[in-house]
């Protein structure tokens, strides 16, 4: 409106988001005559919203409506007639050399990790991550931004590698990182809402690296499945520059945030196709599949009718994905739903929303068979990304030994008698 | 037993004394091991992205709000292509002048204009005041509502984001 149409303009947003506008309007050259109402403006009696009216913006103290006319009416200053567009420094690529205990300080106290210790990304130790791909260290992978309209940053393989040390992970993860990290989503984008994210991995690579497919895969019982959902987290904040409160909105937060819901899908025990070749892969391929969006409903249980009505129940802007028990597959294969892409669209169908299409609606096959569980979310398929490109010609080198305890498989009790002697070796 | 021969042989009680001091430096020495490792300086590499100068923008008229959140469909600009937004001039002042306020799709944002339109006519009734409410997503284009703007109005009050 301003430059284009030349029609000088009021605009405003709640005192919430003034630092949010300010910084982003400015990193653009504008210099916006804002006003800002207290907060909530949703949801509250209109009485509420004449008294924001006829008061006080309480970031400037000034009466709410002489800011809207002065927006309108005052004669432009210097620094608005003459705008610029900051450019932000180069960063270095080493920080400045210093003790262990003031860099972990450091990292933490600047914002740059996710509360939780951190491995210190050494020149050695990234050198070493670095031998988990062939790619040149300085290749560009992606840019990220958590935030739809701030400047995005710019992430190297060796950045990657990084955060990957920072996640405490080793070489033989970083296909699956760079492969989550070529995607360009941040784990964590800037919604009021507080969105959930979730990396499923697919083909040979899964087993390679030790992933969890089974009982507690989306649970902290597996090194691969935690350092590579942690390290999308870390790159979210790094590359995708989340600060909260600045950059980063979510009210709430979301819990899921710390490993995004990072696992295997269960190829063995799924009577379906695996997700990524019905996605278009080959089965002998490796892959990452990236899922957003904001609920998910625990403990339903497998029927066709069943996920019909969580359908129905779930506020969703149209999109679906189940993650499911292999039980619950093989309840609905007994159906007659032998391929997902028929129960899609019988979903889609008798769902009775405006909005549901049978692309939008996904199944994941994750679990240990203990039940015929189900969660539900209102999760969007995002993209599904190549891992294999990422590993190195000779193959990925894994550490077989270095791995948390297996998820014990107990079909029809055969391995009770083997209780006792497992406990005792852990204890 | 052994305390009349440790009287026997006081010697030997200095040997374990010197012994025990022996140990206490190594155990001392040992314990400062790692303090002293702390104290070294090491250096690491930087984990932020670099300034990529690629920017988001608003999406066109017709697409889907969730476009902004998918990298494949979110619509950027470079910043070579960043133009400074130079301001509109400003209205003498707003009497008898028509003021569009324009509802950008947030929850909250229509009856907070209603009231501001109210407030206008309580207060300010030489100015005429339009209401709209955009069309599309708050983050969509509309340029069929900027070129009735244009046309109509003298200036504009966008709200209320947040």
């Amino acid at each position: 409106m301003e430059g284009e149409y030349g029609v000088p303009t009021a605009p405003i947003v709640t005192s919430r988001f003034a630092d949010y506008v300010i910084r982003d309007g400015q990193s653009h050259g504008m210099n916006l005559r804002w006003s800002f109402p207290p907060y909530p403006v949703a949801w509250v009696p209109r009485e509420t919203l004449r008294q924001y009216i006829e008061g006080d913006d309480p970031v400037t103290g000034v009466k709410l409506m002489s800011e809207v006319i002065d927006a309108l009416s005052k004669p432009l200053t210097q620094a608005e007639t003459n705008p610029q567009i900051p450019v932000r420094p180069k960063r270095p690529r080493l920080l400045e050399p210093d003790t262990e205990e003031n860099l972990h300080r450091m990292f933490l106290t600047n914002g740059w990790t996710d509360g939780l210790p951190i491995v210190l990304p050494t020149e050695e130790r990234v050198a070493e991550m670095l031998s988990g791909t062939d790619h040149d260290p300085q290749d560009v992978v992606g840019r990220m931004s958590v935030t739809t309209h701030e400047e995005m940053k710019e992430y190297t393989v060796e950045k990657v590698a990084v955060n990957a040390v920072m996640a405490g992970a080793r070489p033989e993860h970083l296909p699956v990182i760079l492969a989550i990290a070529s995607t360009q989503h941040p784990a964590m984008p800037s919604s009021t809402g507080s969105y959930g994210s979730m990396a499923v991995v697919n083909g040979p690579v899964a087993q390679t690296i030790g992933m969890n497919s089974g009982v507690g895969a989306m649970g902290p019982f597996n090194y691969a499945n935690s350092v590579i959902g942690r390290a999308w987290t870390l790159m979210s904040i790094n590359f995708g520059d989340a600060r909260a409160g600045e950059t980063f909105m979510a009210s709430i937060g979301n819990g899921l945030s710390f490993t995004n819901q990072c696992c295997a899908e269960n190829e063995a025990k799924s009577p379906w196709e695996p997700f990524h070749v019905r996605k278009g892969f080959k089965a002998s391929e490796s892959t990452v599949s990236i899922f957003r969006g904001w609920n998910v409903v625990t403990l339903g249980l497998g029927t066709s009718q069943g996920l019909l009505q969580r359908i129905r129940t779930l506020d969703s802007m149209g999109t679906y994905t189940f993650v499911m028990d292999p039980l619950a597959v093989k309840t609905l294969n007994a159906e007659g739903f032998s391929d997902p892409d028929k129960l899609s669209k019988w979903l889609a169908e008798k769902s009775g929303s405006p909005f549901a299409r049978p692309e939008g609606i996904n199944f994941i096959v994750v679990g240990g068979e203990t039940n015929p569980i189900v969660h539900t979310t209102d999760y969007v398929h995002y993209k599904t990304a190549s891992v294999d490109k990422w590993i190195p010609a000779g193959g990925i080198k894994a550490d077989a030994k270095l791995r948390m305890p297996a998820a014990r498989e107990c079909e029809d009790g055969l391995c009770f008698s083997g209780i006792a002697s497992t406990a005792a070796s852990r204890e | 037993m052994s305390t009349s021969g440790f009287h026997a042989r006081p010697y030997l009680g200095w040997l374990v004394a010197g012994a025990v001091l022996i140990a206490s430096f190594l155990g001392y020495r040992h314990l400062t091991g790692p303090a002293a490792s702390e104290s070294k300086r090491i250096t690491v590499l930087d984990p932020r992205g670099q300034p990529s100068g690629v920017f988001g923008r608003r999406g066109a008229p017709d697409s889907h709000m969730m476009a902004l959140y998918d990298p494949d469909t979110h619509p950027t600009v470079s910043r070579d292509e960043l133009v400074p937004l130079r301001m509109a001039p400003r209205l003498d002042s707003l009497d008898n002048k028509t003021i569009y306020l324009v509802d950008t799709g947030f929850a909250g944002g229509k009856e907070f204009l209603e009231e501001m339109q109210a407030w206008f006519k309580r207060n300010m009734p030489y100015v005429k005041t339009v209401l709209r409410i955009k069309s599309g997503t708050p983050y969509s284009d509309s340029p069929e509502l900027w070129a009735e703007i244009k046309k109509n109005a003298d200036g504009v009050v966008f709200g209320v984001g947040g």
